[in-house]
């Protein structure tokens, strides 16, 4: 049996592997549940940091069954020769859900979920600073001003589920308040008293 | 609660303006799509004229010129309803400023109303009269005596202070004026004032006085106001 280190490891896209991605245990589902609890604790932070980097936003279990997605770097270590089993993935991904950490697309399945690299509440406040820096207040702005604005924001590719989440937050606060017409929807956001 | 009371309605002003910025929206991503296509296009004349099917080449060449073609005009599209959206959003930005103005001007016309210009007017004559008025009070206070009357209160004033100053002496003389008739030199004999010569020796005239029939012109001033 080959001895293998554990150490770090930069991935193409710039991103530093945490040692723990070069053990192959670390990809199997643990039949002792402290151990599991263990690994999973590690993978969701592995997911949370590496979402945060390529600003990533739906995690699906098809991720772990095909190779080519977005989240091959994490979801498979060819140094290793070792890859994410898809129903461990699940499992991970309950555990997310679970924690808050993450929120399944649609509440009646369990294959994808949005994952809360910025929770809910703080998208909130990052979609309010931004109309106020530029000068959107009391604007009326459609969903795909927010998400594909001509320049690059933070916001930029936000899910539009997400943004709606967000924005729903505002509108509790006066902050916000959505607009719908036949055609679609529009946002307007306010300074709101606080 | 009382934040979500303060949302202001949704006009159909907002609605057309929301309707507008959708259908500018769709335009971008129909433009999205034709670059899409331009890029296959492209692809597909590079493929053909690799493998030497140069007539299919130039197909696949004139689609894309159409799609670019398509591309010009959704451009000039989006200008015109990019510009018809900054104009209503501007008009927007008009019209409360119009608002503002309106309501500056309804309150400086509220702060003219309680100072009129008559009133102001009447106030300041007011004023003036009532300057006027303590001008001549102070006038009368001060300015009411002729010269005449002002060298009567000197003389006053001059007697009162050698009678504070030689009592006795003065009453001595009134003795001696009493006894004998005025005689004595001019009046233009010495040159010190009466009072002075009071006060330059004080004791002289109170204990080692003799009375005498000639009464020094220095005093014939005195006596003639007694």
């Amino acid at each position: 049996m080959a001895l293998t280190t554990l150490t770090t490891h930069k991935t193409p896209s710039g991103f530093l592997l945490p040692s723990i991605h070069s053990a192959p245990p670390f990809f199997t589902q643990q039949p002792n549940p402290v151990s599991q609890s263990a690994v999973t604790d590690h993978w969701i932070n592995l997911i949370l940091a590496y979402a945060r980097y390529r600003r990533l936003f739906i995690l699906r279990v098809e991720d772990a069954e095909t190779a080519g997605s977005e989240w091959d770097e994490i979801l498979r270590n060819e140094r290793i020769r070792h890859r994410m089993p898809p129903s461990h993935l699940s499992t991970i991904l309950a555990a997310m859900v679970q924690r808050n950490v993450a929120a399944y697309e649609s509440p009646k399945q369990t294959r994808s979920a949005l994952v809360y690299w910025r929770l809910p509440e703080e998208w909130a406040d990052v979609l309010h600073r931004w109309a106020a820096d530029t000068g959107q207040l009391n604007t009326i702005l459609t969903f795909y001003d927010i998400t594909d604005p001509p320049l690059e924001s933070p916001l930029s590719g936000i899910p539009v589920l997400l943004l709606k989440k967000a924005i729903s937050i505002l509108s509790k606060s006066g902050k916000a308040q959505t607009i719908s017409i036949a055609d679609g929807e529009g946002v307007r956001f306010f300074a709101g008293g606080r | 609660m009382g934040a979500k009371q303060s949302l202001p309605k949704v006009t159909a002003q907002d609605k057309a303006i929301l309707d507008l910025k959708l259908q500018r929206d769709k335009l971008r991503q129909y433009q999205k799509a034709i670059q899409v296509v331009l890029d296959r296009e492209h692809a597909i004349a590079k493929a053909h004229l690799a493998t030497g099917q140069k007539d299919r080449a130039v197909i696949a060449l004139r689609r894309k010129k159409y799609q670019e073609s398509l591309l010009v005009k959704t451009d000039k599209q989006m200008e015109t309803l990019e510009q018809l959206v900054s104009t209503i959003e501007f008009s927007l930005v008009e019209v409360s400023v119009l608002h503002g103005l309106k309501q500056g001007n309804e309150v400086l016309k509220e702060i003219h109303k309680e100072m009129n210009l008559e009133s102001v007017e009447k106030l300041l004559e007011e004023t003036h009269e009532a300057r006027e008025y303590q001008r001549e009070i102070g006038d009368m206070l001060a300015n009411n005596l002729t010269l005449d009357e002002e060298d009567a209160v000197q003389d006053e004033l001059r007697q009162l202070e050698a009678e504070a100053v030689c009592p006795l002496f003065v009453f001595k003389l009134r003795d001696v004026l009493n006894g004998c008739s005025l005689a004595g030199p001019g009046r233009d004999r010495g040159t010190t004032s009466p009072i002075t010569a009071c006060t330059d020796d004080t004791t002289y005239a109170r204990d080692k006085f003799v009375p005498t029939p000639y009464i020094p012109s220095e005093f014939t001033y005195i006596l003639s106001s007694i």
